[in-house]
């Protein structure tokens, strides 16, 4: 088994490799899994992500820096292996049944929709949505993370919850009448 | 908090990779090769390395122009989407005024 | 006089292609908080249609239509409060959208919500060879116009597609205006 490895720094101790991995394994997973949109490809991505972790552990300051360390290292590696697998797309909106009632918050269906929709998003905008709402990031942090702007993150934030109101939005459309869907699902804080 | 917000957040909620995958991530890091004997003997890597650089030239600059020509695509569609995205906002924007004053005629 | 009707008419569309924003509308930019530029013009529009899904409904009918486009452009300028611009920013295409070939097909000015929205179409026969909308609103200032041939039935087709509504080709076109 991997060595157990001790790196203290001022007042906190950083845990060991397992226990990092058994801590956040979940959310390098999910960033990937929500990014690629394929559970076997996420999983050996998410794999990589902690074996990059176990060569990198002496550089890390604290428990916190090495979870935005492997944060940061889940989405790049998500975003290039997408770059890698472009001419071999994982998902098409096609597939994508179309709700024909209602659907609440909660409905595997519509979660499911969006997480395809938002895995058909351009690369930078998919990463911001994963980390807002994967992750409950703020815009700040999503841009320390991406390394752009606070402004280009809010306005990926914006445009890419306008086409999600659009082509998710017949989901919350009631049976009769055309929604006004601006004024159901509010604005991008 | 929108119910689009509270959608996305329910869909995007952390989900574990499976029992075994902490087994599997520890097993593969205690048997992780060392990067530096990646190369070997010294002169075959200088060789490797040149021949690398040969055909990364040449197949880089073909890759490169059809990168360049397919980021053009992506966001030329992603710019026809949003264009057409705001001209349809805006008609529905009329077409509800339109309804507003005929209902209120 | 028939000769001077001749030529009038024959110069008419050629005429109402060329729809300019104003000159110095990007100064906007300046003082909008959210700016949103799109300019497609024939061969951008022929590369982004390459990269339509022929297996999506919506992109493959997005496909369609664009390939009898010749532009699409889009001006929309968003600010943090109301006033920053004035409303005679867009005068001047107004002026233009009179000229011989436009129609204006849509005028609806809502004192209570504080926006104008205005259509224009360039009608061909029985085609519309262009189409411009102009909506200001309290925060957001929008100018949309698209090139080329587009028929009324595509875009009623449209409806409920990238948000553009359904169009009844089948209905009178509704001059409201409510000053």
């Amino acid at each position: 088994m991997a060595a157990a490895t001790n790196a203290v720094m001022g007042h906190e101790a950083l845990p060991d490799f397992a226990s990092l991995v058994r801590a956040h394994q979940a959310m390098v997973f999910s960033i990937a899994l929500h990014y690629v949109h394929d559970r076997s490809a996420a999983e050996e991505l998410a794999q990589d992500v902690f074996l990059q972790l176990h060569q990198s552990l002496a550089d890390m300051q604290s428990a916190e820096h090495a979870a935005r360390w492997l944060r940061k290292v889940a989405v790049h590696r998500s975003i290039d292996h997408a770059r890698r697998s472009r001419f071999r797309p994982q998902v098409g909106l096609e597939d994508a049944p179309e709700p024909v009632t209602p659907a609440a918050p909660g409905d595997p269906m519509l979660s499911e929709r969006l997480r395809r929709l938002v895995a058909s998003l351009p690369e930078k905008p998919r990463a911001v949505m994963v980390l807002r709402y994967q992750e409950d990031l703020d815009p700040e942090e999503i841009a320390a993370t991406l390394g752009m702007p606070v402004r280009t993150v809010k306005s990926h934030l914006q445009r890419s919850l306008v086409m999600l109101r659009e082509k998710a939005g017949r989901a919350f459309t009631p049976a009769a009448g055309r929604p006004d869907l601006s004024r159901e699902m509010g604005e991008v804080e | 908090m929108s119910r689009l917000d509270d959608a996305l957040r329910e869909a995007f909620r952390s989900q574990d990779p499976g029992p075994d995958f902490t087994a599997r991530v520890l097993t593969a890091a205690a048997g992780a090769r060392p990067k530096e004997n990646w190369w070997g003997a010294p002169g075959l890597r200088w060789a490797m390395a040149a021949a690398l650089a040969c055909v990364l030239l040449v197949g880089g600059s073909i890759e490169y122009r059809r990168e360049q020509e397919e980021r053009q695509g992506r966001l030329a569609k992603q710019q026809l989407v949003l264009a057409l995205h705001i001209a349809g906002t805006k008609l529905n924007l009329a077409r509800d005024r339109v309804q507003q004053l005929n209902a209120g005629d | 006089m028939k000769y001077a009707l001749v030529l009038f008419f024959a110069i008419g569309p050629l005429l109402a292609q060329d729809v300019k924003l104003p000159a110095d509308i990007d100064k906007l930019a300046a003082k909008a908080s959210e700016v949103v530029d799109v300019s497609l013009d024939g061969p951008m529009l022929r590369l982004a249609g390459r990269f339509l899904s022929n297996n999506d409904p919506d992109e493959a009918k997005v496909k369609s239509i664009v390939g009898g486009l010749k532009g699409i452009y889009v001006k929309s300028f968003e600010f943090e409060k109301e006033g920053e611009y004035s409303p005679s920013e867009l005068d001047e295409m107004r002026h233009q959208l009179r000229g011989p070939g436009w129609s204006r097909m849509v005028g609806v000015v809502s004192k209570k919500a504080g926006d104008n929205t205005e259509i224009f179409m360039k009608l061909d026969n029985e085609h519309i060879g262009g189409l411009v909308i102009l909506c200001a609103e309290p925060k957001q200032l929008t100018v949309v116009n698209i090139v080329g041939n587009i028929s009324l039935d595509d875009l009623s087709a449209l409806g409920g597609h990238f948000g553009i509504p359904d169009i009844d080709t089948g209905k009178e076109h509704k001059k409201a205006t409510k000053e």
